[in-house]
Formats: C-alpha cells, sequence, structure tokens
C-alpha cells in the first residue's frame, strides 16, 4: 500500500509540474476558455481523455489490464448537474479549478492560496450539512453509466465517436480561437 | 508534419482499429470456482438472502451471528462484515443463546449436513444458511444489477437497493440483469476469486 502511495505521489507531483510548465496555474490562461480566447484547458483536457481512452481499450484488448478492475464512479443526475454547475460558476469566478489550484498556490500565488482556501471551507461545511444534503446527494440515482451501455453500442464504436469528436473540436478551436 | 498533426492521426488510426477490434473486456472460458468442498449432501436448513442480510447487518439485528464455514485463506481475502470463521467440523462446539440467529456462510450456499446436524441442539433461536453464500452475497449486495424503474415505487425501491449496495462498499449499477449489457459491464464472474481480486483492487475490503 505504501509503495502505491508513493507512486501516486510522483505521479501527482508530476503532474503538478507539467500543469504549471503548460502555464495552467495562471488563472488569466484558463479563463480565458470562456472568453474564447485560449482553449489550452480544453486541448489538455480532451488530450487527456483520448490518451486515456485508448490507452485503456488497446491495453485491455491486448490483455494487459482488465477493464473490470476499473472503478466506474456511479451516476446522480440531478446532484451532479447542480454540482458541475456549482463547480463552473467557481472556475470562472476563481480563475482556477482544485488541481489548478494546487498548483498556484504551490508557485506561491496568492490567488490559488485563496482558492484552496475557499476550497477546504466548502468541503468542510459540505461535511457539517451532509446529513441534511444526503437525501438531495443521492437522489435520482442511475448506477453506474458508461457510454457503450447508454447507446447500447460496442466499445470500440464508442472509442471511434469519442476520438472523431475530439479531432473535430480540436480542427474547429483551431480556426476560431482569437487571440486575447 | 508537426508533432501535434502526427499525433492526431495516429488517435485516428488507433481510434478507427479499435472499432473493428472487438471487445476489450476479458471473455472466454471462465476459470470455476474454487469452493470449499464439503460433503456432497447438503444441509436442510432454510435459506435467507444476501440483501436481507445486508439489512439486518445494517440494522444491527439482535442476535445475528454471522458464521462463515469456509477456509481461513478464503475468509482473509474476503469477509462479510462482522462474520466470524469457524470450522464445519467443528460446529458442535459453538457456544450460542436462544436468542442467536445463526447464519452460515460458506463460498456457493452448499453446507454440509453435518453442520446441520451440529447445530440441531445448539440452542440457537433460529439457524439459517446465506443463498447462494459469498457468491450470493457479492452478486446481490456489492455488484448488484439494477432493473430500471419506470413507476415511483420502482425507482425508491432500487434506490433503496443501491443505498444498501453502497452501504457495503458496493458498486450498484443500473440495467436489465441478465442482459449483454449489463453482463459486459459488471465485474462478477462465474470465479468467486476473481470477483474478490476485483473488489480488492476497488479499495473495498
Amino acid at each position: 500500500m505504501s509503495a502505491s502511495l508513493g507512486i501516486a505521489l510522483l505521479i501527482g507531483i508530476a503532474f503538478g509540474v507539467v500543469l504549471e510548465q503548460a502555464g495552467l496555474g495562471r488563472a488569466r490562461k484558463l479563463v480565458g476558455q470562456f472568453y474564447g480566447t485560449d482553449f489550452c484547458v480544453f486541448k489538455v483536457m480532451f488530450s487527456a481523455i483520448l490518451t486515456t481512452l485508448l490507452g485503456s481499450f488497446w491495453l485491455a484488448r491486448l490483455g494487459l489490464v482488465d477493464l473490470a478492475g476499473f472503478y466506474v464512479p456511479e451516476t446522480f443526475l440531478l446532484p451532479q448537474l447542480v454540482g458541475g454547475l456549482v463547480f463552473g460558476i467557481g472556475f470562472v469566478l476563481a480563475g482556477l479549478c482544485p488541481g489548478t489550484a494546487c498548483v498556484a498556490a504551490a508557485s506561491g500565488r496568492l490567488d490559488g492560496l485563496a482558492v484552496m482556501g475557499g476550497l477546504l471551507v466548502g468541503i468542510g461545511s459540505c461535511g457539517l450539512l451532509f446529513d441534511r444534503l444526503q437525501p438531495f446527494y443521492t437522489s435520482t440515482a442511475y448506477g453506474t453509466v458508461t457510454l457503450p451501455r447508454l447507446f447500447d453500442l460496442p466499445y470500440g464504436v464508442v472509442v471511434l465517436l469519442v476520438v472523431a469528436m475530439a479531432l473535430l473540436a480540436f480542427r474547429v478551436l483551431a480556426r476560431f480561437e482569437r487571440p486575447a | 508534419m508537426s508533432a501535434s498533426r502526427a499525433l492526431g492521426w495516429a488517435a485516428f488510426v488507433l481510434g478507427t482499429a479499435a472499432a473493428f477490434a472487438g471487445s476489450p473486456h476479458r471473455g472466454g472460458a471462465v476459470p470455476r470456482a474454487r469452493v470449499d468442498r464439503f460433503e456432497d449432501a447438503t444441509a436442510d436448513l432454510p435459506a435467507v438472502s444476501a440483501t436481507q442480510l445486508a439489512e439486518w447487518i445494517r440494522s444491527r439485528e439482535p442476535g445475528l451471528r454471522v458464521i462463515d464455514l469456509r477456509s481461513a485463506d478464503a475468509f482473509e481475502a474476503y469477509r462479510i462484515p462482522g462474520a466470524r470463521r469457524h470450522d464445519a467440523e467443528s460446529l458442535d462446539r459453538l457456544a450460542s443463546s436462544d436468542r442467536d440467529v445463526l447464519v452460515l456462510v460458506s463460498a456457493d450456499g452448499r453446507i454440509p449436513a453435518q453442520a446441520g446436524r451440529h447445530l440441531r441442539n445448539s440452542g440457537a433461536r433460529e439457524i439459517l444458511v446465506l443463498r447462494k453464500g459469498v457468491r450470493g452475497w457479492l452478486e446481490e449486495v456489492i455488484n448488484p444489477v439494477l432493473g430500471a424503474g419506470t413507476t415511483p415505487r420502482a425507482r425508491q425501491r432500487i434506490e433503496a437497493r443501491a443505498e444498501l449496495s453502497r452501504y457495503f462498499g458496493g458498486q450498484p449499477r443500473i440495467g436489465t440483469p441478465g442482459s449483454p449489457s449489463a453482463g459486459r459491464a459488471m465485474p462478477a464472474t462465474d470465479d468467486v476469486d476473481t470477483d474478490i481480486a476485483h473488489l480488492r483492487r476497488r479499495g473495498c475490503g
């Protein structure tokens, strides 16, 4: 277990360094996403999704990993929609998301430290109010939903569709991206 | 060609090939369960479902005692919360009172006939067998496939089952039990050991 945690720590540090090097610890760069001036976040996120999607598919297809061992979080439709909305509003207001706030704070930026403070207050408040929030938190449960099951399509076809969608989006964004 | 364009082409080629590569889920012959071998005869005892047992454990049913008759290794690998291990051969030495409800657990629900004989005079209020054993627990409580509810009452039932599953660290799934789509995504296999290995990788157990 300690070896796993050690590896996780190393991966986390490497992830943070890459984010910082890519400039994703700066709020101005991140909010460019919402003003249509910089789609770096979108590109980074979709590149990560494609890498994970193709990597997990082909590693599983070659028998190197077992997809049944992957943990897929459950879907709670309404609370997750509300959570996504709150997250989005917080992202625009602060200019940072939780991961990039950690990077900004580690780099000594005050806005990063402030967002981390808000994050901890939010987590603590949610924990203290959890008994009251729980009925909503566990409402509209749909179990673990995956795209192949939702659309009743073969796994590989879903992989192709997501790849095609991402590549198309990259191409379209490159055309419409306007410098700040 | 720039690096980003080359990566884009690589993703396109791998994605296109994925559409024709078949299922990435492990299929084929699954090794049969390595269950504890008791005598062929099965004890004639009433059974309790895994869901009912889970509700009893969660509500801390007074007098409930879950007795696991599997091997020490199997018990160490995975156990039902609150269960105690006991050798099937020495059940006659199991002390119990008239308030006890004993639930006997095996790997697949089969209990040796001698266990029933040994417990007949134990004085316990009730002696039950967990239906389908640990396999049933994994299927019904930890990895349940719950049918999609169409009425409010059905949805309420499904949410209650899902909540019970989550209480025990389970991962409920919505789908039609036995349907190909549910089966593909469901980690439960014919092999109890494989299911337990999946469960441990997931961090529950």
